[in-house]
């Protein structure tokens, strides 16, 4: 089986190199050195690039090096993991103190759970998912890696018992994310307590990731040099782990074990959200990337969770809303983050770049509001249907744009590929006017705000008007007014 | 440098190609009609002894002309053989094309290497309506041309 894996992890990885070059992406890639840190190599997901603009523009503004790259790794990784602790407090809090109505959606009552720690929810809500989305018991360790060299860099997680994150349990940390180590992640990472368990020095950690397979033989951190995609790099990783949560902790055996995979391109993506609804369109696209054009996976659960399966089966738009439901009642949050400036200073500047720019900059100049954002069009590497994006028809305008720009063929509701037509932007709904950075009150970045799902510039610029400050104190009163004042239907 | 559109512009793009045996090279597997829209093009500062001169020399249909000036665009047809331009002149309405690109004047003048053309692409500055892969194969090609087309051109 494993043989039979490694042989076919090959001849994927052959045909996918086939099919960059028939492209044309190795030389368009070239040309990209400047967000490359290691130029002249092509990492895995390269193709990422050509389809999500404001990224570009994002690693071009870090200066992307070695350093940087190392850098990013390690902020990536502590923000992920200080924002489950983050969420554990804040759960027992307002399980303590349960907020008033008013203040349900204060955004310090929100937190991100672990599944994944990428966008925020309720407390409430977030365990009651956790438990739909993995069971009663359920041990989930995220698995990160390189995508230039294709090691395994972190494995990181939490044993969730009744829905909520009970134990952080970091397995394993190279020793080029450890050595940005400092005194806080030496507490959090380097000792062990009830409540968590680390290591007993660096070495330790990196050493953890040299754990091999005991049929196989392969090393954990060489696992995606041996077998191909993120979903494939969770089946070879896993029974390594569950050996060592065996030996470790045995009392979690009665509970299922997830690994969930992801590169390091895509993950700093998916963490780096500005909004949750444009997070659940990177969901929809992560475990959905035939909705790109894309052959293999870009972020996997192994093994997925059912209900996955079936959400991801609704079209894109329905995906977003229901999720935005699900999670936030309805509502859109502008993430925050559990670390700050000092500690995670690219992320900062991450978060500002795409604040001031919007998601999907150069293309559409502003933020775009959760409700375009569901109904983006994305450019894809194969010819996609308009049905699979869209709940409903799109507006005059948006169908004129999906032909003039998209080659849309509004009989069979079809999209030509990128290569057919070199487009590389998202197609937005025109008609939906973009909201400028200044519309919405200052954002601090640990803070973040919180937005009906609805908004609109006319609406933002209301709410800001009669008070509202983007902390979540009163949203619906705020929201239900200015849907007075727009001559909404109001219940 | 001759004025953008006169016989005089249209010969001498096409002569200063052709005669560098590196620009011919670098789109030598090449043989395509590109439909090169230029925008913001200040046509409509042409003066009319000028639009006379222009008109009488045939290369372009009067009432076309007149679209373009008001416009301020020039919708160009670039035909290249084996690397070398075989036809450079104002497009017929509707006329068949193997590639497009389109983009502000301004835009093209920001072309002095190969990444600018891509990232202008990329961000949706130039438009490029065509088959990716042979438009990476030939985007050094693409590049010349671009730099060609500008360090030749007079605006009115």
């Amino acid at each position: 089986m494993a043989e039979m894996m490694e042989e076919r992890s090959q001849q994927l990885k052959a045909e996918w190199e086939e099919w960059f070059r028939g492209m044309g992406f190795d030389k368009v890639w070239k040309r990209l050195d400047v967000i490359n840190p290691f130029p002249g190599s092509i990492p895995t997901n390269a193709e990422i690039f050509m389809v999500m603009p404001v990224w570009r523009h994002v690693f071009r503004e870090l200066h992307m090096d070695p350093e940087v790259w190392r850098r990013l790794k390690y902020e990536n990784f502590v923000e992920w993991s200080y924002r489950v602790d983050q969420a554990v407090e804040t759960t027992n809090r307002v399980a303590k103190n349960p907020p008033s109505p008013d203040e349900m959606y204060c955004i310090e009552n929100l937190c991100y759970l672990s599944h994944p720690p990428a966008y925020l929810c309720k407390p409430d809500v977030g365990k009651s998912t956790c438990q739909m989305l993995y069971g009663k018991y359920a041990t989930v360790e995220y698995v990160h890696v390189d995508d230039f060299s294709r090691e395994v860099y972190w494995i990181n997680g939490y044993h969730n018992e009744d829905g909520f994150p009970v134990h952080r349990w970091t397995v394993g940390v190279a020793s080029d994310i450890s050595q940005y180590f400092d005194e806080e992640d030496e507490r959090a990472f380097l000792t062990s307590t009830e409540s968590w368990t680390g290591a007993s020095n660096r070495e330790e950690l990196d050493d953890r990731l040299n754990r091999r397979h005991l049929r196989t033989g392969v090393k954990i951190r060489d696992v995606p040099k041996v077998y191909w995609d993120p979903y494939d790099w969770g089946m070879g990783v896993r029974d390594v782990v569950n050996d060592m949560r065996t030996e470790v902790f045995s009392k979690w055996l009665h509970a299922t074990l997830y690994m969930s995979c992801v590169s390091a391109y895509i993950s700093t993506i998916a963490q780096n959200a500005l909004m949750s609804s444009e997070f659940f369109l990177y969901v929809y696209y992560g475990l959905n990337t035939s909705a790109l054009g894309v052959k293999y996976n870009l972020f996997s659960y192994v093994p997925i969770p059912p209900i996955l399966r079936t959400l991801l089966n609704l079209p894109q738009e329905t995906f977003v809303k229901r999720m935005s439901e699900l999670f936030l009642g309805g509502y859109n949050a502008i993430h925050k983050y559990a670390c700050n400036e000092k500690k995670v200073p690219h992320l900062f500047k991450i978060r500002k770049f795409i604040f001031d720019h919007g998601q999907f900059y150069p293309h559409v100049k502003g933020i775009v509001p959760p409700m375009a954002m569901a109904r983006a069009i994305p450019p894809s590497m194969e010819v996609i249907n308009l049905d699979r994006y869209l709940e409903t028809p799109p507006s005059k305008e948006f169908l004129e744009l999906l032909e003039a720009d998209g080659g849309l063929n509004p009989e069979t509701g079809e999209l030509p590929p990128v290569d057919e037509v070199g487009r590389f932007s998202f197609l937005i709904d025109p008609s939906i006017e973009p909201i400028r950075p200044s519309d919405f009150p200052p954002l601090d970045c640990n803070q973040g705000q919180i937005w009906p799902f609805d908004i609109t510039r006319e609406k933002v610029e209301i709410m800001v008007e009669e008070g509202y400050d983007g902390s979540g104190k009163n949203v619906e009163h705020y929201s239900k007014l200015a849907d007075k004042k727009m001559g909404k239907k109001v219940d | 440098m001759p004025l953008v559109i006169t016989k005089e512009w249209f010969e001498t793009i096409k002569e200063k190609w052709n005669s560098d045996s590196s620009n011919v090279e670098s789109l030598k597997d090449s043989h395509e009609t590109i439909l090169w829209i230029v925008e913001e093009l200040p046509l409509s500062k042409i003066s009319g002894e000028l639009e006379k001169s222009i008109l009488g020399s045939g290369m372009v249909d009067p009432a076309y002309f007149q679209a373009m000036k008001k416009e301020n665009r020039a919708d160009l047809i670039i035909k290249i053989e084996g690397g070398k331009i075989t036809e450079f002149r104002p497009a017929k309405q509707g006329e068949e094309h193997t590639g497009m690109i389109r983009g502000k004047y301004s835009s093209f003048e920001k072309v002095v290497k190969g990444e600018d053309l891509i990232w202008l692409i990329m961000d949706g500055e130039i438009h490029f309506r065509g088959r990716l892969p042979e438009f990476a194969k030939r985007l050094d090609g693409y590049t010349r041309l671009t730099i060609t087309f500008v360090s030749n051109t007079e605006l009115p």
